[in-house]
């Protein structure tokens, strides 16, 4: 494929006006929203944007409420308006709901609803895609959600520290709710980022560079890649203890060569850059909005663009700061307590960056600016109190007691809800017929940012004054008495104040994919353009950071169909693919339009998640089928053949296909290649960890299999990769044997998977049982991980080989067939190391190192 | 065409935090190891030499990038460098965070 890069014009625009009769209505017709009930079998970034937020909403005012009633039970000393069980379940959910349920899938929303429209793309590049991860996080959420309701809700905290949430000590089906209920909603968590990586990465506007990029995207890009490295150490630390639960496998019980704090390691390692998750997002939209509010461009946008690359990395090295109290040698503690002192730099310089654009420019007392102006300084006091609980002797007396409380919510409310608040009164005007009530926008700020610190400034004190967290009562002679009652009172001006910005919404937001308000700020970014349900008419080339101040005429412009693909190239839903550092156009991709098969598959997962739950195990197989099916449905039609090349205006004729590494499905599989191997990443440390902990359990080469049983597997995965190879080399030729290149890829996915159950199955041979010790447990939780990447390869390899029977597998469409290349690829690696580290492992240990 | 080199691209922008990371996860894996099988002070002088080899890293790579800044062929490779030396002067300072714990904190208690 030769990519056309030659520029259109600099000034002049790239399509010839007027445009010809019926180009607009075809476009229409294209992108046509489902009328009536069948909306919700929509894929346009903008609806299933609005129903992400909506739904995330909801879930914040839910936790909101527990959160109420915690303050009711704690207003008084000795209260009994909640039994202990019910308090711990609310508490337990109030969290839960309000990290997992709302603070990701809300600023995912925001992405998905915003990137578009901001990158000058007409949708993400996988509609489906996202709408499934939104289904799955709709229907498994409140699933979840409803278990409060039957007081079997989960109890031990939201970071659900074994031993207390192991079998022994939480013997109902609450722990295990929260383990597979979270554990799959952040799996549709990581749908959503791997969409936001390549939707940022491929699908930005012609001229768009990495440098004029705006920081939202920026920041989203970032946050999307710290999802991709950070839940698979959560999602496996869910996958072990949910087996330990279910199968007495010991990974978490100390007597048993296991170890509780190994989940404490797992769960941080993804809970603190999650902090950051959730926050970067919200940094991305100040930066949005301070600017615009200002009227001058963000001072510093490079220094800002660094920051949020910093802190995406440096918020790995954190997450021991929260196991200070632990245990951990001393130097280590200082290692982690060095990395948070160095985070506060990045995190400072955005700051600054932010004064310096208010001081530069002349800012407007607006609703968003002073969300925004609340936000500056309730995080920078949470950021404060951070930097002194990353200190281990001030955190060893603050450790667990209401000063961390207070803390984290002067972090998370004042680093996320402020902002978030801040964005949807900004950008609802982009979305809706009216803008929200200036009048009662500024009633909402007032109240909760008075009730905000009421309720939780005192919390500092309460804390120091050694008011531990998760008590449901105390004793009045304590001393925090008054403070709790200031700080419930707080809490109900803070909740009035939340009513206040809904009735504002339900009030004035009105819906509109044709007509909204518009660009009533005068901001600078391309999601003010006029946009409809096809997103922008034509889509204009970028030569600034802000192209709607450096050229005036563009809306109009843009709007006549002036600029690139101002219509239907291949008569149906499309959007322009740009090389990732310098956007340059490449190749137009086409998109899937509505249906259901997305919304039954997510049906199908969540319902087999949840059945899983409450060992309905039939009911729960019949879903997995459901949930298949759909899925192959779903990606049937998924990659059709090129349609030659098309004309996008401006001179630039550009292909309709891609495969291999151009294409963005294979980027995508990239990416799932990565969290692949953050979750194996992750394993290994576990593994790395118990030997350290339990060296004693490690058997010496007697009780190993012998390494002449790895021979077999071996030989399977090298003939499966032969398998892969020959069918690579039989895809080249011209006459192409369907039913021979299907056999190879069926047997060569079968041949990886027998290579796991026989080495397995040595295993067994050799005496090694999961439930006998922390060892045993680890070698069938790595056969776990295992099954599952293989399983994956099975999958998609049978799906390329029925594609391949159908003929719709050829050497010119031949996208899923490079995808599962990779995919396969990667599994082979992983599973030939995986062999090297538990034959060779145990070995080496037993042979070279005292233990 | 897009090959890898706009992912090599982006690597080599993120060649300081990426040091500063297997810096990190080094020093602080080593410690267990050490304290395992040798006494501390073998640690600290792990933790003085990885530190040292870490800064020279991310110096000389900042100062390849810094020779080749004038010559950018373009606003965004301009800006690419700039952030690349940015961040490895972020870095840099991290690495020094982490070393000097290892220089004045006892291991192995």
């Amino acid at each position: 494929m030769t990519p056309i890069r030659e520029r259109a014009t600099l000034d002049a625009a790239a399509a010839t006006l007027p445009r010809p009769e019926g180009e607009l209505d075809k476009l229409e017709a294209a992108w046509k929203l489902p009328r009536g009930w069948r909306i919700l079998s929509a894929v346009n970034n903008t609806v299933v944007g609005q129903f992400y937020i909506a739904t995330a909403f909801l879930f914040f005012i839910f936790a909101g409420i527990l959160g109420l009633l915690i303050r009711l039970q704690l207003a008084v000393p000795g209260n009994d308006f909640l039994p202990q069980e019910t308090y711990n379940q609310i508490f337990t959910m109030h969290g839960t709901v309000m990290m997992f349920l709302f603070a990701v899938p809300a600023v995912e929303a925001a992405g998905v609803l915003l990137l578009p429209q901001m990158l000058g793309a007409r949708d993400l590049p996988f509609p489906r895609l996202g709408a499934f991860a939104f289904w799955a996080y709709l229907i498994g959420g409140t699933v979840f959600f409803c278990t409060l309701f039957f007081g079997t809700a989960p109890s031990g905290g939201w970071f659900m520290y074994p031993p207390l949430t192991g079998a022994q000590f939480s013997p109902g089906v609450g722990a295990d709710w929260w383990l597979l209920g979270i554990g799959f909603i952040e799996i549709s968590a990581i749908a959503g980022a791997i969409e936001i990586i390549v939707g940022v990465l491929r699908t930005r506007a012609p001229g768009m560079t990495l440098a004029r990029m705006p920081i939202f995207a920026w920041s989203m890009l970032i946050f999307a890649f710290m999802i991709v490295f950070a839940f698979p150490a959560v999602i496996l630390a869910t996958i072990l203890l949910e087996l330990e639960r279910a199968f007495d496998w010991p990974f978490f019980i100390a007597a048993r060569g296991g170890d509780p704090l190994l989940w404490q390691h797992l769960f941080w390692f993804f809970g603190h850059p999650e902090v950051y998750i959730i926050f970067l997002p919200a940094a991305g939209m100040v930066s949005m909005i301070v600017p615009a509010m200002t009227g001058v461009p963000l001072v510093g946008y490079r220094l800002i663009v660094v920051a949020l690359i910093a802190v995406g990395f440096f918020s790995f090295g954190l997450w021991v700061h929260h196991m200070f109290t632990t245990g951990i040698p001393t130097r280590s503690l200082g290692f982690f307590s060095a990395a948070s002192m160095a985070v506060a730099i990045p995190s400072g310089i955005q700051v600054f960056a932010w004064i310096a654009t208010i001081a530069t420019g002349r800012l407007r007392a607006t609703v968003p600016a002073l969300f925004v102006i609340g936000f500056l300084l309730i995080f920078t006091l949470g950021g404060l109190t951070g930097v002194m609980v990353a200190l281990v002797p001030f955190d060893r007396q603050a450790h667990d007691s209401y000063f961390v409380i207070a803390h984290l919510h002067y972090v998370l409310f004042g680093g996320m809800v402020f902002p978030l608040l801040a964005a949807i009164t900004y950008w609802a005007p982009a979305f809706s017929r009216r803008p929200l009530s200036e009048r009662l926008g500024r009633w909402a700020f007032g109240l909760i940012f008075a009730g905000f610190n009421i309720a939780f400034l005192p919390m500092h004190l309460t804390g120091l004054l050694g008011m531990p967290r998760r008590v449901y009562t105390y004793p009045a002679e304590r001393g925090w008495d008054w403070l709790n009652m200031v700080s419930t009172l707080g809490s109900f001006i803070l909740a009035a104040g939340i009513l206040v910005f809904v009735f504002n919404i339900v009030r004035h937001f009105r819906p509109s994919g044709s007509k909204p308000a518009g660009d009533i700020w005068g901001a600078g970014s391309l999601e003010w353009l006029p946009n409809h349900t096809y997103g922008l008419r034509s889509v204009p080339r970028i030569d600034s950071r802000e192209p709607l101040w450096e050229q005036p005429g563009l809306a109009r412009e843009v709007d006549a169909g002036a600029h690139y693909l101002p219509g239907t190239a291949t008569g149906t839903r499309e959007t322009i693919v740009t090389s990732p550092i310098e956007g340059e156009p490449e190749y137009v991709m086409r998109l899937s339009g509505p249906g259901w098969a997305h919304v039954v598959a997510a049906a199908g997962t969540a319902g087999f998640f949840l059945l899983l739950t409450v060992k309905l195990v039939v009911p729960a197989a019949l879903c997995a089928v459901a949930a298949i099916v759909a899925m192959v449905v779903w990606m049937w039609d998924c990659d059709p053949p090129s349609a030659g090349e098309v004309d996008i205006g401006g001179g630039l004729r550009l292909p309709t296909y891609a495969s291999g590494p151009n294409s963005h499905g294979w980027w995508a599989v990239a990416i799932l290649a990565m969290v692949a191997g953050a979750l194996y990443l992750s394993f290994i440390f576990s593994y790395l960890y118990l030997w350290v902990v339990s060296p004693t359990q490690w058997p010496g080469g007697a009780a190993l299999p012998p390494l002449a049983s790895t021979m077999l597997p071996v030989a399977a995965l090298l003939a499966s990769g032969a398998a892969l190879f020959a069918a690579a080399r039989l895809l080249r030729r011209e006459r192409l044997p369907r039913i021979g290149l299907a056999a190879l890829l069926a047997l060569g996915a079968l041949l990886a998977a027998a290579a796991v159950g026989l080495d397995l199955w040595a295993q067994w041979q050799a005496g090694v049982r999961p439930q006998a010790n922390g060892y045993g447990a680890l070698v069938y939780g790595h056969g776990v991980l295992q099954v599952q990447i293989v399983s994956a390869v099975v999958a998609v390899g049978l799906f390329a080989a029925a594609r391949s029977l159908a003929g719709r597998l050829t050497a010119a469409r031949r996208a899923v067939f490079d995808n599962l290349a990779l995919l396969w690829a990667y599994a082979l690696a992983q599973m030939l190391f995986g062999l090297a580290l538990t034959h060779g492992f145990p070995r080496l240990v037993a042979e070279g190192l005292p233990s | 065409m897009t090959k890898p080199e706009p992912v090599a691209r982006l690597l080599r922008m993120l060649f300081g935090p990426l040091v500063w990371a297997a810096h990190f996860l080094l020093v602080y894996a080593a410690e267990s190891v050490f304290c395992r099988l040798l006494d501390g002070p073998g640690h600290s002088i792990f933790v003085i030499t990885a530190t040292a080899i870490a800064l020279a890293m991310v110096l000389l790579r900042s100062s390849a990038a810094m020779r080749l800044k004038p010559a950018a062929s373009s606003d965004h490779e301009g800006f690419l460098l700039r952030v690349e030396m940015s961040l490895s002067a972020l870095a840099g300072l991290g690495i020094l965070y982490v070393g000097t714990v290892g220089a004045l904190l006892p291991a192995c208690r």
